[in-house]
């Protein structure tokens, strides 16, 4: 039998054959293509005449690859018809050069696309549909991010109490279960009265911790309760006039500066962020000094950022920047201070998705910064 | 059997205190206790017997978690003190963690003689005033 390399077949054979094609010249003009490819990309032959035919919609991403004049295989783009319709391609691309013809062929087939019973192919994307699942990848890119922001922090909160139980739980436990080794042994009036006493106390600072642990959780599970929009000179005016008696005696002055005039929070969290930084910022102040407080706000990227600015002691950070927010931790002597209140408002902030800074100057003043992230609503709306 | 001459407890927890000089009292193998409720305190009670050697403590119990200065912020500035010469002070690490974290901490300061977890009984005790605890 002889074979027939002659063209008789072979427009029949490109025609037959799934692939779509086109074979391009030196100077990027169409020289042959099959039926398929029309099909595929929805073209009519017409438009091939146009040499301006690479730069049409339908055509430009496989433009794009064919310019390279490489040999490619499996290269999977995502084509937008002139229809307005997408489909994804898998695209393979070939140099051909002979002693009579140098060109470049580019093959390709659709990788997804629906076909009915009577084998007609249906978009299989629609340019709106692409642009509500962009979108809604968006905004699950988002949320996804924010999720991971918020597990980061629930990390931080778990290696707290973790600490907190190590330290502030187990510490006071061991001290009681070390008394009573002791309690047998203790004979006299006196040393069990004290002993007594001590150990009350000790049981005392379990309650309290357990209390406050208890705090924290019950934040985590109502933490989106009640965000309202809280207006922050009204709320700043209002901490200073509780903390007015203190105000009065040390001559204590309070600066605005706010660009953003309301935070969406919940209103007590944020009162008591506050009311904490305000009433620290008139604790630690140095003597012979005029306390000057000032509160500012503004927007940075997509969080509102709170300061709270002294001109007090401030807090040698070389020192304590690791203990600053800490559970019971003390810097000053000779203050009134539980050591909890910056612990409360650290794990108040991170809870909802914001944070807290502080920059500080031994003997020149303190700035507390809090980070409010108003992303957290997209999370509530997918949790 | 001599006795300890100098012991200081840092710890801010007063039943810990308490305890701790009950049974000294009891096992009479201590000749003088020093409280102290926070690294600084104790830090400071050393800087100012530096020239008397005698003074300095001989054994110091030291907790973790303190106010004002906690027991790592004592051990890095005990690191740098110029103890006198023939002078030797052993420190233990006494803490409720039993993290892995704080343990790795302590390998950090080889001037300490060792790390124990509360609670610390009796015998205990004993065994650190005598020195045959050695970890």
């Amino acid at each position: 039998m002889k074979i027939d390399h002659a063209n008789n077949w072979w427009p029949a054979i490109a025609d037959a054959i799934e692939e779509g094609y086109f074979v391009i010249d030196e100077h990027d003009k169409i020289v042959a293509y099959n039926q398929p490819a029309l099909q595929i990309l929805h073209l009519s032959p017409a438009i091939l005449n146009d040499p301006a035919c690479w730069h049409s919609q339908g055509m430009q991403a496989l433009a794009a690859i064919a310019s390279q004049k490489e040999a490619f295989s499996g290269k999977e783009i995502l084509l937008e018809r002139e229809d307005d319709t997408y489909t994804w391609l898998r695209v393979n691309g070939k140099p051909i050069i002979t002693s009579l013809v140098k060109g470049y062929c580019i093959t390709f087939t659709e990788i997804a696309y629906q076909e009915d019973k009577s084998g007609t192919y249906t978009p299989n994307i629609t340019a709106e549909e692409l642009k509500n699942l962009l979108a809604e990848v968006n905004r699950k890119n988002i949320i996804l991010h924010a999720t991971s922001i918020d597990l980061q922090q629930k990390i931080k909160q778990l290696r707290e109490f973790n600490s907190i139980i190590a330290h502030n739980l187990r510490g006071p436990a061991t001290a009681l279960m070390g008394s009573t080794e002791l309690l047998q042994d203790v004979r006299e009036d006196a040393d069990r009265d004290a002993l007594l006493y001590h150990m009350k106390t000790s049981a005392t600072a379990i309650l309290s911790t357990l209390n406050d642990l208890q705090e924290m959780i019950d934040l985590q599970v109502s933490r989106h309760s009640g965000v309202v929009e809280c207006d922050l000179e009204t709320m700043v005016r209002q901490v200073w006039n509780l903390l007015r008696p203190q105000v009065v005696e040390k001559n204590a002055h309070l600066s605005l500066n706010l660009s953003v005039c309301t935070i969406n929070y919940v209103k007590v969290y944020l009162e008591n962020i506050l009311f904490n930084l305000i009433h620290n910022a008139i604790t630690y102040t140095r003597q012979g000094v005029d306390p000057e407080i000032t509160v500012s706000s503004w927007q940075e990227d997509e969080r509102v950022v709170l300061m709270v600015q002294d001109n007090g002691i401030g807090i040698d950070l070389k020192l304590h920047q690791d203990q600053l927010f800490r559970y019971k931790q003390k810097f000053h002597r000779g203050y009134e201070s539980k050591g909890i209140s910056l612990f409360k408002i650290r794990n108040q902030v991170r809870t909802l998705g914001g944070d807290i800074e502080v920059r500080s100057e031994a003997g020149i003043g303190s700035s507390f910064y809090v980070y409010f992230n108003n992303r957290v609503y997209t999370l509530q709306q997918d949790e | 059997m001599s006795k300890v001459k100098n012991v200081c407890i840092v710890d801010d927890d007063e039943l810990f205190q308490f305890v701790m000089r009950q049974h000294f009292e009891r096992l009479d193998l201590v000749e003088r206790v020093h409280k102290f409720t926070d690294g600084e305190q104790a830090l400071n009670h050393i800087k100012s017997h530096l020239e008397n050697p005698e003074e300095l403590p001989d054994l110091i119990l030291l907790d973790v978690n303190m106010p004002y200065m906690d027991g790592w912020q004592f051990m890095t500035e005990y690191a740098r003190l110029s103890i006198p010469a023939g002078k030797h002070i052993r420190i233990y690490i006494l803490t409720s963690s039993t993290h892995e974290s704080d343990l790795q901490k302590a390998r950090e300061f080889p001037s300490l003689s060792g790390y124990l977890v509360k609670p610390i009984g009796k015998n205990m005790i004993r065994e650190l005033l005598v020195g045959a605890e050695q970890h």
